[in-house]
């Protein structure tokens, strides 16, 4: 919101105040200032001058070389506008001075156009942002040609126009002193006056500012003279379903549409509201005055006698005063002329009795609706006016008759035969609302830490127009009536007012006194921050993280739709996602061609929903896993080479890298574990390159290389191996021995006795799996420690279809082993191994 | 006599003869052929020694000790000879070798996102104040968002933060303040809680808006608790994280959720408050919504106000994290880029 500093000094006197710190003490005490900036002031190279001279340009049709008298000398300029004639006052940018046009500052230089040199530019409003005020001729300012007011404006005291055209067009003139329209505006930061529905306007403002800076406050408190006029018709005003909390009208005749008065002209343009009639800029006027929306009709397009105000009882359409139709959803705020709806209530007026620029007759309305229906309304239909914006924070209706008054008062001025009819006012709540508050001088010290005096209190509250009586601790305080819709209600609102007003700057920090509770130590975050540690420490695994969202079809490969927003961020991306997966190899795209390897790994939520529906709406808020998902690129195969053995296919290397990471981190953080070939395929691995990672029977996730089909899905290049872990993180922490309590993480006394190795040779078919050897036999013996396999040996004279694998078993225990044990060992493996059809090779 | 005489002679010459064959022998090899031949088995002080028989016991005895007076005395000079030659041998070895130790080597370590290092930064310091942390769901109803916050149905600050709604009609959560009522549902007070997480807008992303971002809120809940305690906690936060002093300043801001609501600014730490394009020339850095927990929300929480009192806050861990490097674009976080993961 805009607040002019010229408009905002018609209530309270700031004038000595600097900017700077008036605009830290509003900071400190109210609301955000966004900026603050000038308006209409003029760089001082901007200058009266005299036209003496006009010729073509000998080059251009378009351009005239004119000679102007700037004061001190004759200067050639360059004029590109029609208009430009021998013996004009124009306003003259001389060379360096500085022009804002749209944002943007232009500074006037010499220049050399066609042949011709110009030393200086001649302006027009537009170039001055002086059109919103004198509106814009298509050419450059004349200036002995701008209507009368304009001058008598600049010179108050004389009344003698030819007098003070003639002291004031003069070449060399600074032209702030004919157009003295200098202000500074205060852009307030909306979100930060949300519950302070009285600092929606100037006058509002005006009023806290007083209480800030200790000011007199030039308040309307008396009900201005105005006369009514009976014979004119009477509009009777009718609310129903309590939808306005007050209604006032009143009909005006003997209406003249012309433009309104200069000096509100400039306010208006001030604060960039566009200027358009004389009845149509007092209604915004009143509104950015007195945070008053108000509405006029024409009366002519008002056909009955009553003014109904009602909510709509099913969605219809209205065409509003933009031009625009909207659907309108029920229980919107209407205002009929009899049945015929002539205004979305509180929000915008109807294109059917719009202000045209021949009426003559008006109603006004200024009336206060309930903020609920104006909300409902507004975010249906997305009509933000600065009149909704005002209504929706709750208005106090007090403030609806004062704007009525306000609104004959400025016809007057533009109107001299304004008649007035007889004001109608009808109210739904009392006219006035006081809040009473009791609360205590100990209350308010406790909440904000400091023994504040009761006098200190008594004389804030005051100077904000509150009345405070004090009986010795307690405190009963009647609330103004501007402030007493949602804005002050409980004690400790009270608290604020007076934190807010003393300073908060002021309250000096103290330590807490608290008891020391027993610690709930973040176990889940320990091991959170250790597995990313482990992970980034392996190798280059960097720490991604992903946006929520996903596309449907991606959510349906991996068995969910997902949950489904309603205003997605991006229409195709319009679901929550349920696997990191596809958002990971998203992100894979982006860097595969700039390294030769590299990993991402994401360790964060998925949102898969429930099936069935429960009527505790909590229970139906989608299931949040938390997974952590790696994905792992190379192109150079052969630095993983020391993972193969003969016969391997040379894409096994990274993806056993890939294995050992995972191992090694399930065996640091003592999580016991088994390797399986899964079940049931994963569509996007390579459905003979995956294994799934348990403990017992609790599926951990899943390991693999990058199904061939997804390579092209993703647009990744061949030359490029991608291997990717899937893990259920919640899965992984739920088994996490962190107390070292499970039997496999029981102590040992470390056996000095020493290891003992044997070593066997079998066949097995070329394409089967060497662990399945492992398997068989690792849990025959305590004493087993470590199986190794030490070989692997394809060709002659191992048959075509076999593999001759050699494997060391390493064997441990508190004592020495005996060859005799050593052997019965080996004869139980090798017993069993050639039951399971791996015979042994001798 | 004569014999005794000889012996003793020759033992004497021997220790001269050796002293200097030690002297001029230039390796280890060299040496021990000396040591085999003088003290081995066959060496010659056994040699000499074989001539004793002839003598009287006596003259045994004195020529014996001399004799181990010698052997202990060539052993000594043998083992100093052979720690001298050594040493030198290693010295030499060295001269000759060479590693080229400098030659590039390929980086091989990962990184955590710098989300998560300032994260854990954070909560690192809240929970050495005694605070514990608390997490809650991102799809989110509107009660827990909104309702028990103290955002009526009609309260226009609804629309301060704009919402990502679902189908179903739950939403995402707008803040991690969502987590409050929730904690209050389980914890007994008094308690203190932070709660760091994931939070969504719904709004155009740009340099410095994203729809997706992270914050950390607080939480204590005592009693008597006051604005003074409040901006106690914030300065010691501050002042441990940034590792000085920080000048803060406490001016009125409004979120539904507390009463009074404050905006914490901290005096900007790159002009120390002289103004620059960081702080926007006005010295100041928002940092920190704040403010007494609002006795609805204790209500909705199930928590008496006339006995307990709170305060709480919230903060901006991306735009914390963008101060400390001087980022100058927040959507490099999920961009999964590892030209930006790796600097961290």
């Amino acid at each position: 919101m805009k607040l002019s500093l010229k408009w905002l000094n018609q209530y309270v006197d700031l004038k000595d105040i600097d900017i700077k710190e008036l605009a830290n003490r509003v900071t400190m005490s109210t609301c955000e200032i966004e900026s603050i900036y000038e308006v209409f002031s003029f760089d001082k190279n901007l200058v009266i001058a005299k036209v003496l001279e006009c010729t073509k340009h000998p080059n251009s049709d378009k351009l005239t070389i004119c000679k102007v008298d700037d004061g001190k000398n004759v200067l050639q300029v360059l004029c590109g506008a029609e208009n430009v004639k021998e013996g004009s006052f124009v306003v003259l940018a001389k060379i360096g001075s500085k022009l804002k046009i749209n944002d943007e500052t232009l500074t006037i230089e010499k220049r050399n156009i066609r042949g011709v040199d110009s030393y200086g530019m001649i302006c027009s409003a537009k170039e001055l942002g002086l059109d919103p005020i004198l509106g814009d001729n298509g050419g450059i300012l004349l200036l002995e040609e701008l209507p009368d007011e304009i001058f008598y404006f600049a010179n108050k005291k004389e009344k003698d126009l030819s007098k003070i055209k003639k002291s004031i067009l003069k070449p060399g003139k600074p032209i702030e002193e004919l157009f003295p329209y200098k202000d500074i505006v205060l852009d307030i930061d909306n979100k930060s006056i949300t519950h302070r529905p009285d600092l929606w306007g100037h006058y509002g403002f005006a009023r806290e500012l007083s209480a800030i800076f200790k000011r007199k406050f030039q308040s309307f408190d008396k009900k201005p003279k105005i006369k009514e006029d009976p014979t004119l018709p009477i509009k009777k005003i009718e609310i129903r379903n309590q939808s306005a909390l007050a209604y006032n009208g009143v009909v005006c005749t003997n209406i003249e549409i012309q433009p309104s008065p200069l000096w509100m002209r400039i306010l208006l343009s001030a604060i960039g509201q566009k200027t358009i009639n004389n009845v149509v800029d007092i209604s915004n006027y009143v509104m950015y005055d007195l945070g008053q929306p108000n509405h006029a009709f024409d009366l002519n397009n008002l056909k009955s006698d009553t003014v109904i105000c009602d909510l709509s009882k099913k969605e219809m359409e209205f065409t509003a005063l933009d031009e625009q139709t909207y659907k309108i959803p029920a229980g919107s705020i209407i205002i009929y002329d009899g049945k015929t709806p002539v205004a979305l209530g509180g929000i915008i007026g109807g294109m059917n009795s719009a202000i045209k620029s021949d009426t003559k007759e008006i109603f006004i309305e200024s009336a206060t609706f309930p903020r609920e229906f104006i909300r409902k309304t507004i975010s249906s239909t997305g009509i933000r006016t600065e009149s909704a914006r005002r209504f929706e924070k709750g208005l106090d209706p007090a403030n609806s008759k004062m704007a009525i008054y306000r609104f004959i008062e400025l016809l007057k001025e533009s109107c001299p035969n304004l008649k007035v009819g007889k004001i109608q006012s009808n109210f739904t709540v009392p006219e006035k609302k006081e809040n009473t508050i009791k609360t205590t001088i100990d209350f308010i010290q406790m909440k904000l830490g400091f023994p504040i005096k009761a006098q200190e209190i008594q004389s804030i509250l005051q100077r904000l127009y509150f009345n405070v009586k004090i009986q010795k601790n307690n405190l009963t305080i009647k609330v103004p009536s501007f402030r007493s819709y949602y804005d002050i209600t409980i004690p400790e609102d009270i608290v604020e007012e007076i934190g807010r007003i003393y300073g908060y700057d002021n309250i000096q920090p103290i330590a807490p006194i608290v008891e020391i509770k027993k610690p709930t130590l973040p176990y889940h975050r320990y091991f959170e921050r250790e597995v990313k540690q482990f992970i980034s420490s392996y190798g280059i695994f960097y720490e991604t993280m992903n946006y929520s969202f996903a596309k449907k079809e991606d959510n349906e490969l991996f068995g969910y739709d997902g949950i489904q927003l309603k205003n997605p961020a991006q229409k195709q991306k319009d679901r929550m996602r349920v696997s990191l997966i596809p958002g990971l190899l998203e992100q894979v795209y982006l860097n595969i061609h700039r390294y030769e390897e590299g990993g991402l790994f994401e360790l964060d939520k998925i949102f898969i929903p429930r099936e069935k529906k429960s009527k505790n709406l909590k229970e139906n808020l989608p299931k949040e896993i938390k997974k952590l998902t790696i994905a792992y690129f190379t192109m150079d195969l052969k630095k993983y080479k020391n993972f193969l053995l003969p016969g391997d296919d040379e894409r096994l290397g990274v993806v056993l890298y890939l294995r050992s990471l995972i191992e090694n981190l399930l065996r640091y953080f003592r999580i016991e574990y088994s390797l399986k070939f899964p079940q049931k395929e994963y569509f996007f691995l390579h459905p003979k390159c995956q294994i799934e990672i348990y403990h017992k029977e609790m599926l951990l996730g899943v390991l693999g290389l990058l199904h061939p089909e997804w390579y092209k899905k993703y647009n990744f290049p061949p030359s490029k191996q991608v291997v990717l872990v899937d893990m259920d993180f919640d899965a992984l922490f739920s088994v996490w021995d962190k107390k070292r309590a499970s039997k496999e993480s029981e102590y040992r006394i470390p056996s000095s006795a020493p290891k003992s190795t044997f070593d066997f040779t079998i066949l097995m078919d070329k394409n089967e799996s060497t662990y399945k050897v492992i398997e068989s036999i690792k849990d025959l013996f305590s004493e087993f420690k470590e199986i190794e396999l030490i070989d692997i040996y394809v060709g002659d004279p191992i048959p075509e279809e076999k593999k001759s694998v050699s494997y060391r078993v390493h064997c441990i225990d508190q004592k020495p082993i005996s060859s005799e044990r050593l052997q019965e060992m080996l004869d139980t493996v090798v017993k069993i191994l050639n039951d399971k059809g791996y015979p042994l090779r001798m | 006599m004569q014999n005794y005489q000889s012996i003793k002679e020759s033992l004497i010459n021997l220790e001269k003869e050796i002293q200097e064959k030690i002297s001029s022998i230039i390796d280890v090899e060299h040496l021990k052929e000396l040591y085999q031949d003088i003290l081995g088995k066959k060496g010659r002080i056994t040699e000499i020694l074989k001539q004793l028989k002839d003598l009287s016991p006596e003259e045994k005895k004195e020529i014996g000790i001399i004799a181990n007076q010698l052997k202990d005395q060539l052993t000594v000079l043998f083992k100093e000879k052979q720690v001298e030659l050594e040493k030198k041998e290693i010295q030499e070895s060295l001269q000759k070798e060479f590693f080229d130790i400098l030659r590039p080597i390929k980086n091989r370590v990962g990184r955590i996102h710098p989300l998560s290092q300032i994260q854990y930064e954070v909560e690192d310091i809240f929970i050495n104040m005694g605070f514990q942390i608390m997490e809650g769901p991102e799809v989110e109803l509107d009660e827990y968002n909104f309702g028990k916050l103290n955002f009526t149905d009609d309260h226009p600050a609804r629309d301060m933060q704009d919402t990502f709604w679902t189908e179903e009609g739950f939403l995402l959560r707008t803040h991690t303040s969502s987590v409050q009522v929730r904690a209050m549902e389980v914890l007994k007070p008094p308690f203190k809680i932070i709660v760091p997480g994931r939070v969504f807008r719904y709004e155009e992303t740009d340099a410095s808006h994203e729809n997706t971002f992270y914050q950390l809120e607080g939480m204590m809940v005592d009693k008597n608790v006051s604005t003074a305690n409040l901006i106690y906690i914030m300065k010691t936060f501050l002042s441990t994280f940034f590792e000085k002093d920080v000048t803060v300043r406490l001016r009125p801001g409004y979120f539904p959720f507390v009463e009074p609501g404050f905006e914490l600014d901290i005096q900007c730490l790159i002009c120390s408050g002289k103004g620059c394009q960081v702080c926007k020339y006005s010295g100041w850095v928002e940092l920190l919504p704040c403010g007494l927990i609002h006795p609805n929300v204790l209500k909705a929480g199930g928590i008496d106000p006339q006995i307990w009192t709170g305060f709480a806050f919230g903060m901006g861990l991306s735009r914390l994290v963008m101060m400390r490097h001087s980022i100058e674009d927040i959507r490099h976080f999920l961009s999964g880029n590892i030209r930006f993961l790796e600097q961290f």
